[in-house]
């Protein structure tokens, strides 16, 4: 089965090829490297902190174990959410026809988007083409690899270029004069290397 | 400090400091076996006495015979070892140990992946604080589908009020977006241009605020963006 990005609109489908643009390929990018004493580049290790001993890449394995020590394979293990509620592992969604549908900017606004594909096609369909010429924002299921979280992406045309946007839709509460202020958390979930962005 | 306490002001100059969280997506999956509690270990599997360089360079074109008969591949001692904690440390290129700090350097990458220059970390302070000075409205506004076409707005901070009067500081904020219908960039005090850093040695990010209300109140949001909507050039 082709592994790309099948979108149906009104019993139409289109398929799309996709190649995903980081913000290295825009910008460049920077990466920190560790030398000896000799400008040579160090090798990041770990360290057993009960023997002292090195353990290199590919001398360790993780493995899922129940509480007396016996080992789990992955695909028997059950999954839940934080309040018992099993979940449902959602296929890959490449190759597998989404519906599309209209999103609203706000819900759109309110997303954490993780990443950005370039999508291609030789054969788009006309009214889909029509609409996000018109200036749409069109949103479909998405999953890369199998997993228990179902990706939304959205469909953008700039010029004539079609991209979209994967991320997750956040849902955030209005906030009432008696609304307690949120609990405190912590920053590094939205730190990364990178260069100084210019945009501007 | 709280790391989860801004300081920002408002269209008319006047400033407090407020809370924030980051709008998240909550997915935390827990995991069992036949409705029991699974935990996750590391289990040693090797050694570097047993790594493929190592025992390659002593056995040479026997190492198949050797692993066969002698399982020299297998450190017994080891094999099967719970590993309770771990560091990370860096080793030289020979694999030994550093006598000595290492030197930190960053290489600077064209967006093809070539290294343009070596250079030494610059250090980077964070400007999006409580002690820090204000963020303020910069004249550029940007309505939100303009916005949205643009830039990817990768999270977004939810601000929250304090107090009573931070509860009108806020809610007049969100009152004039949302009746502009637009996004404003926000700029870090000492220099309106420069981008928002939320931490040190973090990254930095343009910053937009958008504003809602209604009879439930206010919903007010810096919109972080690192990255254009467009092909690499």
């Amino acid at each position: 089965m082709a592994r790309d990005i099948q979108l149906i609109l009104n019993n139409k489908t289109t398929s799309f090829a996709f190649k995903k643009i980081s913000r290295s390929d825009l910008y460049g990018s920077k990466k920190r490297i560790v030398l000896d004493s000799n400008n040579s580049p160090c090798v990041r290790t770990q360290i057993d902190e009960d023997t002292g001993e090195i353990l290199p890449a590919g001398s360790y394995k993780s493995f899922y174990i129940d509480q007396e020590f016996n080992y789990i394979d992955k695909v028997n293990l059950e999954v839940s959410d934080e309040d018992g509620n099993p979940l449902e592992k959602f296929e890959s969604t490449l190759g597998n026809p989404q519906v599309l549908d209209k999103i609203e900017i706000q819900d759109f606004l309110n997303m954490e988007i993780l990443s950005m594909y370039h999508l291609t096609s030789e054969d788009v369909d006309p009214e889909l083409n029509q609409l996000l010429t018109n200036g749409e924002f069109m949103k479909f299921s998405f999953n890369y690899y199998a997993d228990f979280n179902l990706e939304t992406g959205v469909l953008i045309k700039q010029n004539d270029n079609i991209f979209a946007l994967i991320g997750n839709i956040c849902q955030p509460d209005w906030v009432s004069e008696t609304t307690a202020p949120p609990d405190s958390e912590d920053l590094s979930i939205i730190d990364e290397d990178s260069l100084d962005f210019q945009m501007f | 400090m709280s790391l989860r306490v801004i300081h920002i002001a408002n269209h008319k100059g006047r400033e407090s400091n407020v809370s924030f969280s980051t709008l998240k997506h909550t997915n935390n999956l827990c995991y069992s076996y036949k409705s029991d509690p699974v935990s996750n270990a590391r289990l040693r599997s090797g050694s570097v006495d047993t790594s493929y360089d190592k025992i390659l360079s002593k056995h040479g074109s026997e190492l198949v015979k050797k692993i066969l008969t002698e399982n020299v591949d297998v450190d017994i001692e080891s094999f099967g070892k719970l590993i309770n904690d771990s560091s990370s440390i860096y080793l030289d290129e020979k694999g030994e140990f550093l006598y000595s700090p290492p030197q930190i350097k960053e290489n600077i990458l064209s967006p093809q992946g070539d290294i343009l220059k070596t250079v030494d970390p610059v250090e980077t302070h964070a400007n999006v604080r409580d002690d820090t000075p204000p963020l303020v409205w910069t004249k550029t506004f940007v309505d939100r589908e303009e916005a949205i076409r643009k830039y990817i707005f990768r999270r977004s901070l939810q601000l929250f009020h304090n107090d009573g009067l931070t509860y009108d500081f806020l809610y007049e904020m969100a009152k004039e977006l949302n009746d502009r219908k637009q996004m404003v960039l926000l700029g870090p005090g000492e220099n309106e241009k420069s981008p928002l850093i939320l931490q040190n040695n973090g990254s930095p990010y343009r910053g937009f605020l958008d504003g809602y209300i209604s009879d439930k109140g206010y919903k007010l949001f810096i919109r972080l963006s690192n990255q254009e909507i467009r092909l690499p050039k």
